[in-house]
């Protein structure tokens, strides 16, 4: 809904105040995003999906073709060659969708998951990005269920469940001193504990 | 914390995992069969099991699908699967009536012909079970041998098991039924000892369909699995259904005239195959040449010993599976600039901006995407064969009286259906996307520039193929003068039918199966997919009218006019429906991103 895939019951979305559903042009051009559920055009190699995307997005062929190379040679993918991203692994997509979202070099990242599924070496890669990212001034908003990567890297957290934020601040405001795994179980409301149940394993 | 399944935006996409796991349960229960392999003496019991994990996993598939949480409740959706197995088997019921009427019909034909029909009409049938399901129904894998990998089965238990188990289902009862019609013409001929081996013969070629078509899957599922053979197998698949219609003809019109020498040489050699030799048994037991009728079931039953045998032999590397195949190559890494390799050769003189980009995006996938390819190539088949199949056809065999209008005729018409079959690849444009659609969404395209690019982009890959063959035809049938004519309504239906599906596309997308197997399809959404098809045929031919219509009035040298004024009128509505695509899209394109998610349900 943020970022306009999907068409929202009320309310309204703004990207450095430009509403995403009145006004999708200005919106998502600073906007890039990574959405999870959606599959990307995978019969492509990861070069030629760079350049695709960054066509649709308006931008002329050198500039494309620079900031491409740059994009795969910083994260690992140059000598992926013609492979295609169906044959990717899983951080290695992960990767592809990132360059694909910050190929217009937008102002603000929404990103779904990106550490989900992700080896260590790519993990590491996509957050040292994200942080210079952030240094140069732009925004990251991004899901997770890892709470030692959220408590690492994020400044402010918002926990979402059944479609309503339940609490959200500033990192510290919401774990109050206490593991950020346990507030998030209060929170939502599941249970920690197994008591006598599966006493035959 | 444990991995959550990625949760999508949509609020239904919640209901996933509890959708799923029933499915999942009810394998182990229905599983419970194969026990210790040296618990018992051999492995002829627990081949029953097979039967009935089948016939349990038929049951559970035709229950009525859980209420989703949605609003999507409908009664047709919960019981589709159910009707549409019920109209399969209506149909099947059909085609075994009219089967069981022809065998019936051709085994009392005269004696010097049943030999002849026989043996074709049984090497079809085992050719249709080998070749039916590689080319269109997919492989029915509900049993898939991977799924025993883990079990202690034998592996001849496994593949007895998997044997009985494939005689359940429609198709099986189906061909039984039809091929019993042989026992009418052998019992009216020959008595009761001919009808009995008419049965046995029926029984024997059952045998030989189901182990051939067996065996030749899982001996193509090894090389199925890696994805450049694949497209490659499809390619070839394609080609060979394709070239399956002319040989089919060739054979009727050969068996149609009656006792020509090649067919009667070719059916003596047939029914010495096992292809035959079961379906040919009882003319000779109505002749009473008892040697020859037990030397032909033999064939038959030796002929589907060695299929299984082969089987055998297959099974292994499929149930291990292919984790090395071949096909993990292109890993050459070229100097070329990222954005020269997006764009096709043949398209490299094309200024790359976003127009272009999606052309050149739209031509790489129409030829490495399987399931497009796939349907590409077969529409463009059709379409070249149409055209040959109508003017030659009808040209050749009405005699030279009347060959130039049936042939003028002929040739129009056919482009007609050329072009709207052409168009058709574009009815589904969105579900071919799936939700890799969304990209476009997030970069925000215009709903025109889209459309309008992904119809250049089908049509610079298929106008060379269908001007070629149309010229071809035309000079070949002698029809020169009608080309102007013929390329006119070609490519005035070809615009008409892409404005058609430019429309569908937006108002009605539906999703295709995420997979790699170009033949899967989406069970209950067949039906959808035809209709659709249909309707935007029909309107493209209703618009297509005038055009057809002057082409059969105007008279012989003005035909010409038809060129351009075709071209114009193709053009023109492909616009308007472009257009109106557009803007539509412009507005939905949410929607239709909501509609060509799959929903695993």
């Amino acid at each position: 809904m943020a970022v306009g895939l999907l068409r929202p019951d009320a309310g309204h979305a703004y990207v450095l105040g430009h509403d995403v559903w009145s006004d999708p042009v200005e919106a998502k051009r600073r906007l890039g995003a990574l959405p999870d559920s959606a599959r990307m055009f995978d019969r492509l190699s990861g070069a030629e999906l760079l350049a695709y995307t960054g066509l649709l997005r308006g931008l002329p062929a050198d500039v494309v073709d620079a900031r491409a190379a740059e994009l795969l040679d910083v994260l690992g993918l140059a000598d992926a060659g013609r492979t295609l991203v169906v044959d990717y692994s899983a951080g290695m997509k992960k990767k592809i969708g990132l360059a694909c979202a910050m190929l217009h070099a937008p102002r603000l990242l929404v990103l779904d998951e990106p550490f989900e599924a992700v080896d260590p070496v790519s993990g590491a890669l996509i957050r040292d990005i994200l942080i210079r990212y952030v240094r140069n001034g732009g925004t990251v908003i991004f899901s997770s269920h890892v709470m030692a990567v959220v408590e690492r890297l994020c400044t402010h957290i918002a926990i979402l469940a059944d479609g309503q934020i339940k609490v959200v601040g500033t990192t510290e405001e919401v774990r109050g001193g206490r593991e950020l795994e346990d507030v998030f179980v209060d929170v939502v409301g599941g249970r920690v504990a197994t008591g006598a149940e599966l006493s035959w394993l | 914390m444990a991995v959550t399944p990625p949760h999508g935006p949509a609020p239904e996409a919640s209901t996933d995992p509890q959708a799923r796991i029933p499915q999942q349960q009810q394998r182990p229960a229905a599983e419970p069969s194969p026990p210790e392999p040296r618990a018992q003496l051999a492995g002829q019991p627990r081949v029953a099991y097979f039967v009935r994990l089948k016939l349990r996993i038929l049951r559970n598939t035709l229950r009525p699908g859980r209420r989703p949480s949605g609003d999507r409740s409908r009664w047709f959706g919960r019981h589709s699967r159910l009707i549409l197995f019920l109209l399969g088997a209506l149909f099947g019921l059909w085609a075994a009536f009219v089967g069981f009427a022809a065998f019936a019909i051709s085994s009392v034909a005269g004696p010097h012909l049943r030999p002849t029909v026989a043996a074709f009409a049984g090497a079809a049938i085992v050719l249709a079970w080998v070749f039916v399901p590689l080319l269109f129904f997919g492989v029915d894998e509900t049993l898939d041998p991977a799924r025993f990998a883990l079990l202690p089965v034998p592996r001849r238990t496994l593949v007895l098991g998997m044997l009985a188990a494939a005689f359940v289902g429609v198709p099986p009862v189906v061909t039984l039924l039809a091929t019993l019609g042989s026992v009418i013409g052998a019992a009216t001929g020959g008595g009761l000892a001919a009808a009995v081996v008419a049965v046995l013969g029926a029984v024997v070629g059952l045998c030989v369909c189901v182990a051939a078509s067996r065996a030749v899957t899982s001996a193509f599922a090894r090389m199925l699995r890696s994805r450049r053979v694949r497209d490659l197998a499809a390619l070839l698949i394609a080609l060979m259904g394709i070239s399956c219609n002319p040989v089919i003809q060739l054979i009727i019109a050969l068996v149609g005239r009656g006792e020509s020498p090649q067919a009667t040489a070719i059916a003596r050699v047939l029914s010495w195959t096992p292809l035959a030799a079961p379906y040919v048994a009882y003319v000779d037991a109505i002749d009473g040449r008892w040697a020859l009728v037990a030397a032909r079931l033999l064939v038959g039953v030796a002929g589907g010993a060695v299929l299984l045998w082969w089987w055998l032999q297959t099974i292994e590397s499929a149930m291990i599976g292919s984790a090395a195949g071949p096909g993990a190559g292109r890993r050459s890494a070229t100097g070329e600039s990222p954005v020269r390799a997006l764009f096709p050769r043949v398209v490299r003189f094309l200024r790359p901006n976003r127009f272009t980009g999606l052309i050149a995006r739209e031509m790489r996938y129409w030829l490495r995407d399987p399931r497009r390819r796939a349907t590409l190539i077969s529409l463009l088949a059709m379409s070249v064969v149409i055209p040959f199949a109508f003017t030659l056809g009808v040209g050749g065999s009405r005699g030279a009286a009347q060959a130039h209008p049936s042939g003028h005729g002929a040739l129009v018409y056919s482009l007609t259906i050329a072009g709207a079959f052409l168009g058709l690849v574009l009815v589904n444009q969105f579900g071919n996307d799936g939700t890799a659609y969304a990209l476009h969404i997030l970069a925000g395209v215009p709903g025109q520039v889209e459309l309008a690019a992904r119809a250049l982009a089908v049509a610079t890959l298929t106008f060379p193929v269908l001007t070629a063959a149309t010229v071809a035809v035309a000079i070949i049938g002698g029809e020169a003068a009608q080309l102007p004519a013929a390329l006119g309504v070609g490519l005035c239906t070809y615009g008409i039918s892409v404005g058609a599906a430019g429309i569908t596309s937006v108002v009605a997308a539906y999703p295709v199966p995420d997979s790699n197997n170009p033949f899967a399809t989406n069970a209950g959404r067949g039906g959808l997919r035809s209709l659709l098809s249909f309707v935007s045929m029909l309107a493209t031919w209703v618009l297509a009218a005038p055009v057809t219509i002057a082409s059969a009035l105007l008279p012989e040298d003005l035909t010409w006019v038809l060129l351009p004024v075709g071209l114009a009128w193709g053009l023109a509505l492909a616009w308007v429906g472009t257009r109106l695509a557009g803007n539509l899209l412009q507005r939905r394109a949410p929607e239709v991103l909501a509609a060509v998610s799959p929903r695993r349900a």
